[in-house]
């Protein structure tokens, strides 16, 4: 059966090169887009070429579903999932329940497909019919940014109002991948009330999913059981809570590896097992960091550092640099660098702010 | 937010660089701050968009389908979707200062610097008057007594010698020969005839300077400041870099028949900045830059005009007053 030009779906034409499935998938599927079509349709001999446009594109959809079904055992990719639910209402009970499954049910998508009977687009039909015709444009197959999905994804939906910032994790395909099969109500939300539990806010969780968009995957026993060890090393729930809002990685550590970290730290720096604790707690980004000494955030120390040299050289130059407790006008060095300007002018070097601007501009 | 704001954004200001910050990093700082005031608009209004449901058709018996249009919240354009409106804004600057001199240091917004805009010409007139060699002032400070390899006073140590037969006339004799040599290396390298009547008037009102690339040319330099070991220098010049002025303070030690290092590299203007208009690090935001930009515009604009209206030679600017 020869297929000609114009009845290539637009959706082939449409595939963008930056595309969330991997390359090798992609070359897999698009090479000899001739042959999916025709896999799909020896399978009904009695199809009419001359379909409409509709009845065709979600058939396409189907059959490229059971080639891939055919070809891939790994789940497959997100673009069914999606391109499913544009579909007519009836077939969305199936679409929703093939969401998890890796492999589709051949037979019963032959059947359905069985069932429906040859439309040609002059064959006159009733207004209910034509009603129920859902002529939405479809859903594009692939894309490099989640925007073109979430208006018809759900969980995709909930996590923007709770305040996960999409935009950064479109950037790492896979996660996208990810979120785009996940079913709210099942997945997401158990693990959203466990983060609850352990002591994450509403308004935080928004900030921690951003960062932390794998916890989606992580088993949900191994994390109950990882805040269960913590408990037992002595960390009180607040604790628990502060370090993991602080590091959102924390929980994808295996126990054994947290148990390695801490005891790490605790041998090198020779603290006690409560100091251990306090410093884990304050900077638990220790733990899932690298272990070699982290340059992190050169930026804020150098602007750190500007301040202090400014204005130690001010209070020098006024003569006001007092650092020694035991003498008169001695200045404490936190107060030095933690608090604003206007303040710092004021009341430390007494002298005004133009004053410091000047001297600023005269280093 | 908008276009009214990024249209206010294009232009020259200047910052005040201090010492030990590299002007690339400066570069980077202005760039996040404006994008961090450029981003921080209020949010769009939540969009809708119109979708048909199936719904059965009110007061009929039968059960009869229809199609309503409602509106129906979109996500599609919301900013945890998207990502933030602007990513990359295009920051020049004009003549670097290493990392360890301080002083004003021109920026330039160009038109079209924002990914947003676009569309915009280029504005090759600022672009070439920025280039088109103003002289620059610095106060450079020198110690006498030692030399170093990098001529800066950290460097490693090279030689050590005595001051005390230095005064301030001996100083002042051999800036003056400075002065001369560079005065005709100016003539050389902007390629004037100089028998010819325009010239020779260009050179009496001091308007000869070289349009194209030359070594660093000094218009002007005297002493402000002499207590032996320290002297401070003030140095008007064009086409320099930093380490050229450290040089220029060894090269003095030396016809002082001693040695001498540089402990610090100050510029005090760049072009038509000087200091009181240059912004310092706090003020790195973008209502202070959108303000410095609005408040220079007209003396950047004055200056284009006296450039383009010098006849003659219409490359040759007038020293900025």
């Amino acid at each position: 059966m020869a297929l000609s030009a114009p009845q290539i779906p637009r959706w082939f034409n449409s595939v963008k090169l930056r595309s969330l499935i991997n390359a090798a998938q992609l070359t897999k599927r698009f090479t000899r887009p001739g042959r999916t079509l025709l896999h799909g349709f020896s399978a009904q001999p009695q199809m009419s070429p001359d379909n409409c446009f509709l009845q065709w594109g979600f058939k396409t959809y189907k059959t490229s579903s059971l080639w891939n079904s055919s070809q891939t055992t790994s789940s497959s990719s997100q673009e069914n999932n999606s391109a499913q639910s544009t579909l007519l209402p009836s077939m969305n009970e199936q679409s929703e329940k093939t969401q998890k499954i890796p492999s589709f049910d051949s037979e019963v998508f032959l059947e359905e497909l069985d069932d429906l009977p040859p439309l040609s687009p002059m064959q006159p039909i009733s207004e209910e019919e034509a009603i129920q015709i859902i002529a939405a444009p479809p859903l594009p197959p692939s894309s490099f940014t989640l925007r073109d999905y979430v208006d018809h994804s759900e969980t995709l939906q909930k996590l923007v109002l709770l305040g996960v910032d999409l935009s950064k994790i479109e950037k790492h395909p896979d996660a996208a991948n990810l979120l785009l099969r996940l079913d709210f109500e099942e997945d997401i939300k158990q693990i959203l009330l466990f983060l609850k539990d352990v002591g994450i806010e509403d308004n935080q969780l928004g900030a921690f999913l951003t960062k932390n968009y794998a916890i989606f995957s992580e088993d949900l026993e191994n994390m109950k059981t990882r805040v269960a060890y913590l408990h037992s090393k002595n960390f009180s729930k607040a604790d628990v809570a502060q370090m993991v809002r602080k590091a959102p990685f924390l929980l994808n550590f295996s126990v054994e590896r947290l148990d390695n970290r801490l005891g790490f730290f605790q041998k090198e720096l020779q603290l006690s097992v409560k100091k251990t604790r306090d410093l884990v707690v304050r900077l638990p980004r220790l733990l899932t960091g690298s272990l070699e000494p982290v340059k992190e955030n050169m930026k804020v120390f150098n602007t750190r550092l500007f301040k202090v040299k400014e204005r130690h050289l001010f209070l020098t130059y006024l003569g006001r640099a007092q650092y020694d407790p035991a003498k008169p006008n001695y200045i404490s060095l936190d107060k030095l660098v933690s608090i604003p300007d206007e303040i710092f002018c004021e009341e430390i070097a007494k002298a005004s702010v133009q004053d410091f601007e000047k001297f600023l501009k005269t280093l | 937010m908008g276009s009214a704001s990024l249209s206010r954004l294009q232009g020259l200001f200047a910052v005040y660089k201090p010492p030990g910050l590299k002007w690339k990093h400066l570069r980077d700082t202005v760039e996040l701050q404006l994008l961090k005031g450029l981003n921080a608009g209020k949010p769009p209004a939540p969009e809708q968009r119109v979708r048909f449901l199936l719904g059965p058709m009110e007061g009929s018996e039968e059960k009869e389908l229809t199609l309503t249009a409602t509106s129906v919240p979109s996500l599609t354009n919301h900013p945890l979707v998207c990502g933030p409106a602007f990513t990359h804004f295009k920051v020049g600057v004009g003549h670097r200062l290493d990392a360890q001199s301080s002083g004003v240091l021109g920026v330039r917004i160009p038109w079209g610097a924002c990914q947003v805009l676009g569309v915009g010409r280029g504005c090759r007139l600022l672009t070439d008057m920025y280039n088109a060699h103003l002289t620059k002032d610095y106060t450079v400070r020198g110690l006498l007594g030692k030399a170093t390899d990098d001529f800066c006073e950290d460097g490693r140590l090279v030689e050590k010698t005595t001051y005390d037969h230095v005064t301030r006339e001996k100083l002042d004799r051999i800036l003056a020969m400075i002065q001369g040599s560079h005065q005709k290396a100016l003539v050389m390298y902007s390629n004037l005839d100089l028998k010819t009547q325009e010239a020779y008037e260009m050179a009496v009102r001091g308007l000869i300077r070289p349009m194209n690339k030359s070594p660093m040319l000094i218009t002007g330099i005297r002493c402000l400041h002499f207590a032996p070991p320290e002297f401070l220098i003030e140095v008007q010049c064009m086409h320099e870099t930093q380490k050229e002025l450290r040089k220029l303070v060894h090269e003095i030690g030396l016809e002082l028949k001693t040695t001498a290092v540089c402990s610090r590299v100050r510029r005090t203007r760049d072009g038509i900045f000087t200091l009181d208009s240059a912004l310092l690090r706090t003020q790195w935001d973008l209502h202070s830059i959108q303000d410095a930009i609005q408040t220079a515009a007209p003396r950047v604009a004055a200056e284009l005009e006296k450039s383009l209206s010098s006849g003659l030679d219409t490359k040759q600017l007038p020293t900025p007053g």
